[in-house]
């Protein structure tokens, strides 16, 4: 992992003028690690100079560094995944009394999954042949059958599940994960959030910084896109080499130094010159990072193919730098959102990423990283056991998908001290709702940020006369899931 | 008696008026929700003041439940559950004339006392959580002391010397007891610097300087700088700085946020921008200012769309879907933190949990707005007007919407209103609401107002929670200063501009920034201010200054704005940036500029990377740098201090100058030796077994993302010879080649590989050979309907060396298109890695260099002293 060791060359008489304890965190810029989060956001409210981005440590100890939250946008079927329900095979075209278990739009009967589940791995996890090669990893899984949401529309749920309100502007996860612990690699963004081809419904709102300054928002980079100055803003210029760049950071040192010494000890002229190391070396770091050809031929493969494969393996090689949150979004708008068809949809859509998903838990795992990194993945909300009956102007009316379901769904973690080969709670006998353990969204945000080493009621930002939180008013940490 | 002693007490009781009289015809409510809504709050502001922790007079205690239902403290069961009658509290609250009469200040109203007997009758429920002791002490002397809520008072100024400003004085009275002093007056330079920054954002005219120095020389500084004031404030680039400023209250944007598909632009908000520069520029009173942005509809020229674009300050929010209560939940939020540092939307779900506003007072102002309707386009779209019959709130409980609880009128937050003051009957109520918060009895206003403008002048305010004077704020070290301005700006009609003089021409504001060793150990974040603060330029400051510098900067006041996120061309003030809500470019998270989501009190100030990337290389910067270097190119032998002059506004140091030069020279040798680095696209010739490149020619036309070498394709001379970002295609012989030609700039080491397919099933497939320029063959390998790799390492190249990546067709030319990525990882000793990437690098035009002079005026923008106000 870098560290941002001064530039040789850019610093060639490196001498300290520390003015007490705020000159002397400006300085350093990173790997402050004892420093108390209450006193570093007191001083980056009072306008000090201080790096906002400096690795920081959480309310108490925890291995997990990084998350990589694998965005299903637009609602995975869980009984076609990861939730097993052999009523729902057996009773299949049957009606049944949903009582009020209202959905976006009407549904019918009930709709057997079209996969064929199997027993995985020593735990014995019920997983389908739509993730056949993650199920291989079934033991690291810690699958969450009872998750519940408020609403079964896309927008209200998408910002419930990254910021914590359905409707208000809140901040993201990632933000909050930014802001509370600063991230370990100056040299990229420490919040990145991948979507080819463009923005998920509700767009940049999802990966938000809210009330919290602005360079907490996920950096959004279009994974469609290869080249490296479409991916991070102002990487490079074609005008000026990289050579006659190292003259003019020289020069700038030199005018920056007399300055100094005129007005000796500034923490916040420090850091400023600081900053400009760091962006040289960020236009290195960044192109590297971005570039998957530069893994070996077998690491590759083993991702497989197509752009889920390369922004996962681009995902792995971030939080290898030392990125702190990776959200990996399957595709523009809603992809998983499958009204119709969902036998060839959802079909397409696993094959696209089941590879790359296995592929990253073995990788992370071989290299040692899958300890410290929680991976996240799912979507939204899931969708009904019902087959969804035709609405006009709404779907094609075919009778062969799913409606939202938030009443009851699944996602899972892996890695970062999650309890593997465990499912957590239950959903009815058919999947509509959960009904034993249920997880909601809060309970779920509380429980990530106990995992990260937060306590989600502790873990505030002053803002308008109040203490917010991710989890506002709500949530209770799930102790089962913690290994 | 201080007037929040009387209107918090009387307010409180005008309150339960409203809820507890309603809720005794309430059915639903449950008997806990009955004593946290009615009994508890009556308690705590009625009873527990003399009879509770602090106090029990006649040995009676309301704050714990034991007492009141087994008279632990008096012996005497006050509350018989169930039975009001022979409870005890019930009598006395009847004001009998033969028994004791409680409250003694004045009998409850009859709603209360409703509420107290279906209590007793519920078996007066007393949840064993509610701790009011610890409530009731804390907040109400809190809120009775809170030193926001007292009137603005006049400091006694008896003993200010007659040749002391009374700001200064304020200050030096606060320094005093450290046995502290103010710095001494900065240089003229810099106070000339200060000032232009200070009122119009742009940097001083060079002429401006030398003309302050000359008055400093001939003792007459103190005339020129009040002149100079006068001229700033008299340019229009005021209005622009400090409509600005008043922007970032009003969480302005060019657009709605998320709103499905409907079109998102707010295509008139840009009238609202010119609204508030012209009502700063016209030196508007700040309390028609504020008249005119919440009821213009209701003010003499209604009819004026000029003036009804100001109620673009309530229209221009996100839309949240179209939600109408989080619109309204928008406005109230932004009128009340945004213009009385009170945050009364806490409030929507529940009583303010720290400060004196009530869910009720929430809904007063909910029904003020949802009073007001959006009428459509004429003759402005960005005005309200008040609906033919008011809307008649009721508080929503818990927040929603479906849960409707007590009516409550349209009205100021009590608390904060008069003692007498009436529930607003004028339509909506608007302009009684911004009549309320104008009122020089108010508090609040002219206070948040006179410290917004401090904190722009002095990097940080007198409160430095601009957005929230409430409990929770304690205050300030200045508190004196604070209602001094206060009740001067009130005095002086509101007058922005008289305000503004009266901080510049302070010696406080004038004094030095320098360091104050001896005032850090009692005072390290110079809040006694025995120094002024270095500032540092906000992002419009700074872009501004950049076109200050080339003189590109487009003076136009007004007009609507301009995508300057994206299009770097702009040369427009960035106060005219086109602000998407939803989308907020990258660059303006970047530089920290105001979340436009909600009223941003202040902004933060950050020193990330990303900053210096993009000063670094944004072409905006660029674009400029080269504009510089353009238009000092006159001056000859004097061209370095012409940049000087343009940039930093004064002359290079000898030892600056020294450096400069020998910064030119070195860019100057580096462009003749490595002109050529990086990638060069071209064609050529490599014979079998040769082992140099001969007859290299550029591809120079371009043709649907290709490089080729003629109009046609495939040529009549070279056949189908070409290149593109991924790959190409090669000629038909040895002699006409597809080469990419990588070039050193520097002397290094360079580890290469690469990749090469050869997708189609059909013909030979193609050859690559790398050749290093020495005429050594680095690689070599042939793909056949797959693909190949190559890695080389270690490769030793002086500057100006090239290595060539030479693709031919073997021997059968047909299904010859190929893809290919080459990668150069380059080391120089004592710098990171810098790779070269043909795919990333790949461009269909050679950019232009930055000539030697327009890096030396770049880097001179880069500096701290660019961007930093002494």
């Amino acid at each position: 992992m870098s560290a941002a060791v001064p530039i040789p060359f850019l610093d060639p008489d490196p001498s300290p003028v520390v003015v007490g304890r705020r000159g002397m965190l400006a300085r350093c810029g990173m790997g402050f690690g004892g420093l108390a989060l209450a006193d570093l956001l007191q001083q980056t409210q009072a306008g000090e100079p201080l790096n906002p981005m400096s690795p920081r440590q959480p309310h108490f100890p925890s291995r997990v560094k990084h998350v990589i939250h694998l965005f299903m946008n637009g609602g995975p079927s869980h009984v076609d995944t990861f939730d097993y329900k052999p009523e729902l095979q057996r009773r299949g075209g049957e009606k049944i009394a949903t009582g009020n278990l209202a959905t976006e739009r009407p549904t019918g009967a009930l709709y057997p999954s079209p996969w064929r589940f199997r027993p995985c791995g020593q735990s014995g996890l019920m997983i389908s042949d739509l993730f056949r090669k993650t199920s291989a990893h079934a033991d690291q899984l810690c699958v969450i059958r009872s998750m519940h949401a408020d609403v079964p529309n896309h927008e209200p749920s998408l910002m419930l599940m990254n910021c914590g309100d359905a409707r208000l502007v809140r901040p993201s996860m990632g933000s909050w994960l930014t802001w509370g612990l600063g991230t370990d690699n100056q040299n990229l963004p420490g919040f990145v959030a991948m979507c080819p081809g463009g923005y998920p419904i509700q767009e940049s709102q999802n990966w938000q910084a809210g009330f919290l300054p602005g360079i907490f928002q996920g950096t959004y980079v279009d994974t469609n896109h290869t080249e490296v100055e479409k991916l991070i803003e102002n990487v490079r210029n074609d005008r000026i080499s990289s050579s006659e760049q190292t003259q003019q950071l020289k020069l700038l040192r030199l005018l920056n130094r007399q300055h100094l010494e005129q007005r000796p000890g500034d923490a916040q002229l420090e850091s400023r010159i600081q900053s400009f190391e760091l962006a040289f070396r960020m236009q290195t770091d960044a192109a590297d990072a971005f570039d998957v050809s530069r893994e070996p031929k077998h690491i590759r493969e083993m991702y497989g193919e197509g752009v889920q494969a390369r922004q996962i393996l681009i995902a792995r090689r971030l939080v290898e730098r030392g990125v702190r949150f990776v959200q990996v979004w399957h595709g523009q708008g809603q992809p998983w959102d499958n009204h119709d068809d969902i036998e060839v949809n959802h079909a397409r859509l696993a094959r696209q990423c089941d590879q790359a998903i296995a592929a990253l838990l073995t990788d992370l795992g071989q290299r040692g990283l899958l300890d410290e990194t929680l991976v996240i993945w799912g979507g939204e909300f899931g969708r009904t056991p019902t087959v969804e009956l035709p609405t006009k102007g709404a779907n094609a009316g075919k009778i062969n998908g799913r409606d939202h379901n938030h009443w009851g769904f699944t996602m899972w973690l892996a890695g970062g001290g999650v309890r593997g080969g465990y499912a957590h709670g239950a959903t009815d006998e058919f999947g509509f709702k959960a009904v034993e353990k249920p997880v909601h969204v809060h309970d779920l945000h509380a429980t990530l940020l106990k995992l990260i080493g937060f306590d989600h009621e502790q873990f505030t930002f002053r803002y308008a006369g109040r203490d917010f939180r991710l989890t506002d008013v709500h949530g209770k940490v799930v102790e089962e899931l913690i290994a | 008696m201080h007037r929040f002693l009387s209107t918090c007490g009387l307010g409180l009781v005008a309150w339960l008026l409203v809820t507890t009289g309603q809720l005794a015809a309430q059915t639903a409510e449950s008997p806990s929700d009955l004593f946290e809504r009615a009994i508890r709050p009556l308690l705590l502001d009625r009873c527990i003041e003399c009879h509770g922790p602090t106090k029990q007079e006649h040995q009676v205690r309301l704050d714990r439940r034991s007492d009141v239902l087994t008279g632990a403290a008096s012996d005497i069961p006050l509350v018989v559950p169930g039975q009001p009658d022979k409870s005890r509290l019930w009598q006395v609250l009847q004001h009998s004339a033969d028994d004791i009469r409680m409250p003694s200040s004045g009998k409850l109203d009859q709603p209360s006392l409703d509420a107290v007997q279906s209590w007793i009758l519920q078996g007066a429920p007393w949840p064993e959580t509610a701790n009011l002791e610890a409530d009731a002490v804390a907040r109400l002397q809190r809120w009775r002391q809170h030193w926001a809520f007292q009137p603005v008072h006049t400091p006694d100024l008896s003993t200010q010397p007659p040749d002391t400003q009374t700001i200064d004085w304020l200050i030096d009275r606060q320094l005093q007891p450290h046995q502290l002093q103010r710095s001494p007056p900065a240089p003229a330079g810099v106070i000339a610097r200060r000032l232009s920054y200070a009122i119009t954002g742009l940097p001083p005219e060079l002429t401006e300087l030398e003309s302050a120095r000359i008055a400093e020389h001939s003792g007459s500084l103190s005339a020129w700088l009040t002149d100079y004031t006068e001229r700033l404030l008299a340019q229009p680039q005021y209005g622009e700085r400090w409509g600005r400023y008043w922007l970032d209250v009003a969480r302005y944007a060019d657009t709605k946020g998320y709103v499905f598909t409907e079109n998102r632009e707010y295509a008139d908000a840009w009238r609202y921008r010119e609204w508030v520069i012209r009502s700063l520029n016209h030196d508007q009173g700040f309390d028609q200012f504020i008249h005119q942005q919440l009821a213009a509809d209701r003010l003499p020229g209604a009819d004026d769309p000029a003036q009804l674009a100001a109620m673009g300050f309530l229209t221009l929010g996100r839309r949240f879907l179209n939600n109408t209560h989080d619109i309204i939940d928008d406005r109230i939020d932004l009128v009340t933190r945004g213009l009385m540092g009170v945050t009364v939307s806490c409030a929507r779900c529940h009583d303010h949990k720290y400060d004196p506003i009530s869910q009720a007072d929430y809904y007063s102002l909910y029904g003020v707005f949802a009073s007001s309707d959006e009428p459509g386009t004429e003759p402005s779209p960005l005005r309200l007007i008040d609906r033919p019959q008011p809307v008649e709130p009721v508080i929503f409980l818990r927040g929603n919407p479906g849960n409707r609880g007590p009516a409550v009128p349209r009205r100021f937050p009590v608390a904060l209103a008069a003692p007498d003051a009436p529930v607003w009957q004028s339509g909506s109520g608007r302009l009684e609401l911004a009549q309320a918060i104008t009122s020089t009895a108010n508090p609040l206003t002219a206070r948040v107002a006179v410290n917004r403008v401090w904190m722009h002048l002095f990097g940080r305010g007198l409160v430095e929670t601009p957005g929230d004077f409430g409990i929770r704020t304690d205050k300030p070290q200045h508190a004196e200063l604070l209602d001094w301005l206060a009740a001067e700006f009130m005095a002086s009609g509101w007058s922005r501009k008289a305000l503004l003089r009266t901080i510049l021409r302070s010696e406080t504001w004038r004094q030095s920034s320098d360091r104050r060793p001896d005032a850090e150990p009692v005072d390290p974040e110079n809040r006694l201010l025995a120094r002024m603060n270095r500032l540092r330029l906000d992002f419009e400051a700074q872009r501004d200054s950049v076109l200050a510098a080339s003189g590109q900067l487009d003076r136009t006041v007004g007009g609507p704005s301009a995508d300057l996120a994206n299009d770097p061309a702009v040369t427009r003030r960035a106060v005219y940036a086109r602000i998407d809500r939803q989308n907020l470019p990258g660059i303006f998270r970047t530089f920290d500029l105001a979340s436009p989501d909600a009223h941003a009190p202040r902004r933060y100030q950050t020193t990330i990377p990303q900053q210096a990337l993009f000063y670094l290389n944004n072409s905006f910067v660029l674009n400029q740098s080269a504009e510089i270097a353009r238009v000092t190119a006159a001056a000859g032998e004097d061209r370095i201090a012409a940049v000087f002059g343009h940039v930093l506004r004064r002359s290079p140091t000898s030892t600056e100058l020294a450096d400069c030069h020998a910064f030119l020279q070195t860019i100057t040798e580096l462009q003749q030796v490595t002109g050529q680095g990086g990638w060069q696209l071209g064609r050529g010739s490599l014979p079998e077994n040769a082992l140099t490149v001969s007859d290299f020619q550029t591809l120079t036309v371009v043709r649907e993302g290709r490089l080729q070498a003629g109009d046609q394709l495939p040529d009549p001379q070279f056949g189908w010879v070409f290149l593109n970002r991924n790959g190409g295609h090669p000629g038909n012989d040895l002699q006409h080649c597809a080469i990419r030609r990588w070039t050193a700039d520097n002397n290094c080491r360079v580890l290469l590989h690469g990749v090469i397919t050869h997708p189609s099933d059909q013909g030979d497939g193609i050859r690559l050979r790398v050749l290093a320029a020495d005429g050594r063959l680095l690689a070599e390998t042939s793909a056949t309907n797959g693909t190949q790799t190559i890695a080389a390492a270690g490769i030793q190249l002086q500057a100006g060396q090239f290595i060539d990546f030479v693709v031919d067709c073997r021997t059968n030319s047909s299904h010859d298109s190929f893809r290919s990525k080459f990668v150069v990882t380059q080391t120089v000793d004592g710098q990171p890695a810098r790779i070269w990437n043909s795919e990333q690098d790949f461009r269909e035009a050679p950019s232009p260099r930055q000539d030697p002079w327009a890096q030396l005026a770049q880097t001179l923008l880069l500096t701290n002293e660019f961007s930093f106000i002494d």
